[in-house]
């Protein structure tokens, strides 16, 4: 009997090809990044930016996979680089070799088997009591961190030496490049895990947990088994991704678990898309870059956080991934250049309303939180004084003018594209 | 013969109001059984106490022999007992494929594996592929299920219950809501679909019940009033008096 309409051998070698692509690609992006950035900031950037990328993924097996909002990941992140460290300093202590790349299967396996514990007391709902045991069971082991300053450390945390442990495969691990070559390596390795979990049974039982989890019990399975399965790899790739920060920075603190880490990892996921599978790898990206860079040119980072997550959750609840699909579309669907003139308005209403909005929150800042600083500042080169009306009103303008224009170019927009798909039919 | 399933002095109440009060009935093995009743008989709540949805407060539901009442849904699928629901219960962001996946992946032994890929998998590609044209779904396999019609779901959700490879099954009114034509073809769908299996099937329209069933029982308000073939309960005076009454020159 042949399987002819849905997986001819002909189709199948043809999307996999089409499914290789982009791991080709990632692969060659990460070859090629260490490359153009080769400056020790910039690689340590990326490695900061590689480890959020495999928490976000590991995140979204729970948030987009199987629909459970957890308010707790950031311990398993945690748990996970703890581990590590300890499989470090012990067996240095010992004298033992032990390749420093295999570090974090250790810590990945830790957080794997206290992963099936959390999960087992999280997952017999799905829900507001999933979220809300997550996040008990988080500031359980928080807290419980206060009672072992020996396996937390105090408030400074616990160093390692990552040389400590010797040289392997070539590499003395003394430099971030040799940082960077590790957590590449093990971003392949856990987004492909990851990828290939999303793809066999058990992966496609949490789909159906997220749809619609009462129903997958008439059909023989228990929707907790696959919650708690679906937890503790998740919890095992948080490990990991610990533990690769762990490495990087020599050091691990009570604070990488706390509650920061846990929403931190949650918008990650969320305004990168939850719905495509490399979404969550945007999101620590471009959340990941505003963390670093932001924070070192404003005071106001925390809120332009917010103002992002916001825009995401309103013009897109499935994320940059979604937007960029979006565009994706658009530009195969060979209108595009019919639209580009009213998308190139609706940009620039768009660019208005973010420069005045950037405007009146430097503006609002320096004169409330950082007043003693003086009233002059500069916002996107320009000169601005918080004493001055022209200031404020240049700001209350620009943003006013850009929010007012958009809803009329917006409508005019779904006009012409209105128009065109009738054109198109005709 | 032998029955596929006996029920036994079953009862349920919710709080202090009775719903179920005292069902007893027998379905032989390899016969269609039409349940039939007034809205708010119980038609539901009695497929809900024998899936396991809800536990019964006394009473006994014998499948094959075994006592199942209370027990968890997903062991009284294993044990080879299934169900559609009312109200349309698929997933409806995955695709129609990926639906039937699921319903198939217990019985052909692959559960909650994670060493191969879904697609990859013959014996799945091969039930799904049987499934999907049975049901007529087959040029709809991947979208997803909440872009089906109305009648299409109602097959996908059938399709469900009859994918997990269960040898009984219980029906609830797969049928509502779809007008002449669609209910003809939803009906021969069904027939087709369950051929050799164990029926109970809860269902309003008079003319499909007459066509399809071997015997009818009728439920009103909680208990069992009849049961027997379509001429016996056509005669039966209590069921024309509690329940057919006007509807029966309808569908003669
Ligand atoms: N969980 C519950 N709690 C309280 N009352 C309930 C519950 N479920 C059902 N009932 C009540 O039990 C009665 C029977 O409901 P059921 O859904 O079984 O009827 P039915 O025969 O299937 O009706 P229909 O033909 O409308 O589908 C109704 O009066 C309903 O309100
Ligand atoms: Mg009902």
């Amino acid at each position: 009997m042949s399987v002819s309409t849905l997986d001819t051998p002909a189709r199948s070698a043809n999307t996999r090809l089409t499914a290789a692509l982009p791991w080709l690609a990632i692969t060659a992006m990460l070859v090629i990044l260490p490359l153009l950035f080769s400056s020790n900031s910039m690689i340590s950037t990326l490695n900061y930016l590689g480890t959020m990328a495999i928490f976000a993924l590991s995140y979204n097996v729970l948030l987009g996979q199987t629909g459970l909002l957890s308010l707790g990941h950031g311990t398993f992140f945690g748990l996970g680089g703890f581990i590590a460290t300890h499989a470090i300093l012990h067996m240095a202590e010992a004298g033992l070799s032990f390749p420093l790349p295999l570090i974090p299967a250790i810590g990945g396996f830790g957080a794997l088997i206290l992963g099936v514990f959390g999960g087992w007391l999280a997952s017999g709902r799905g829900g507001m009591p999933f979220a809300m045991i997550t996040l008990g069971l988080a500031e359980l082991v928080y807290a419980a961190a206060a009672l072992f300053p020996s396996i937390y450390g105090s408030e400074e945390g616990i160093a390692i030496d990552r040389m400590e442990l010797g040289a392997s495969f070539g590499m003395d691990y003394g430099p971030t490049v040799d940082i960077y070559v590790i957590i590449a390596v093990w971003f392949l390795i856990c987004a492909g895990i990851l990828y290939y979990f999303s793809k066999t049974p058990l992966g496609l039982l949490t789909n159906a947990v997220r749809d619609n989890a009462e129903r997958i019990e008439f059909l023989g399975f228990s929707a907790r088994r696959v919650r708690m399965l679906a937890y503790a790899i998740a919890a095992a790739v948080a490990g990991v991704a610990g533990s690769l920060a762990a490495l990087n920075f020599e050091i691990m603190t009570v604070n990488e678990m706390g509650a920061a880490t846990c929403m931190l990892v949650l918008l990650m996921t969320y305004i990168g898309g939850t719905k495509h599978f490399f979404g969550p790898v945007l999101g620590a990206i471009v959340i990941g870059l505003m963390k670093i860079w932001l924070s070192d040119i404003s005071p106001a980072w925390m809120m332009y956080f917010g103002l992002l997550f916001i825009f995401v959750v309103m013009v897109q609840p499935a994320g940059l991934a979604g937007i960029l699909m979006d565009g994706i579309a658009l530009a195969r669907s060979g209108t595009a250049a019919a639209q580009a003139p009213m998308l190139a308005l609706i940009g620039l209403a768009g660019l208005m309303t973010l420069i005045g909005t950037i405007i009146l929150i430097e503006l609002a800042y320096r004169a409330g939180l950082d007043a003693p600083l003086g009233p002059e500042i500069t916002v996107l080169g320009l000169p601005l004084n918080t004493g001055s009306v022209l200031s404020w009103g240049l700001g209350a303008v620009l943003a006013g003018g850009g929010i007012a224009a958009m809803r009329p170019l917006l409508d005019r927009l779904d006009t012409l594209r209105h128009t065109l798909s009738q054109g198109e039919t005709a | 013969m032998t029955n596929a399933l006996e029920l036994r002095d079953l009862k349920k109440s919710f709080g202090p109001v009775e719903i179920i009060r005292g069902v007893n009935l027998d379905l032989r093995a390899g016969e269609r059984h039409a349940l039939i009743g007034p809205n708010g008989a119980g038609k539901s709540t009695l497929f809900h106490l024998i899936s396991g949805r809800i536990a019964p407060t006394s009473g006994q539901i014998l499948f094959q022999g075994q006592n199942i009442a209370g027990k968890p849904p997903a062991e009284i699928v294993r044990a080879g007992l299934s169900r559609s629901f009312q109200i349309t219960n698929i997933f409806p962001q995955m695709s129609v494929l990926d639906n039937l996946r699921c319903a198939v992946l217990w019985k052909l032994g692959h559960r909650y594996s994670i060493f191969r890929q879904t697609p990859t998998l013959p014996d799945v590609a091969i039930e799904c592929e049987r499934l999907l044209d049975q049901l007529g779904l087959t040029r709809r396999a991947h979208d997803t299920a909440d872009s089906l019609t109305y009648p299409e779901q109602r097959a996908l959700e059938l399709g469900l219950a009859v994918a997990s490879g269960a040898n009984t099954l219980l029906l609830d009114e797969p049928m509502a809501g779809m007008n002449h034509s669609e209910t003809e073809a939803a009906l021969q769908l069904i027939m087709k679909v369950t051929e050799g299996k164990t029926l109970l099937m809860v269902e309003h329209d008079m003319g499909v019940i007459f066509e399809m069933a071997d015997r009818i029982s009728v439920l009103v308000y909680g208990q069992i009033i009849a049961t027997g073939t379509p001429q016996e309960i056509r005669a039966n005076r209590a069921v024309q008096e509690a329940y057919l009454g006007t509807t029966e020159e309808e569908a003669a």
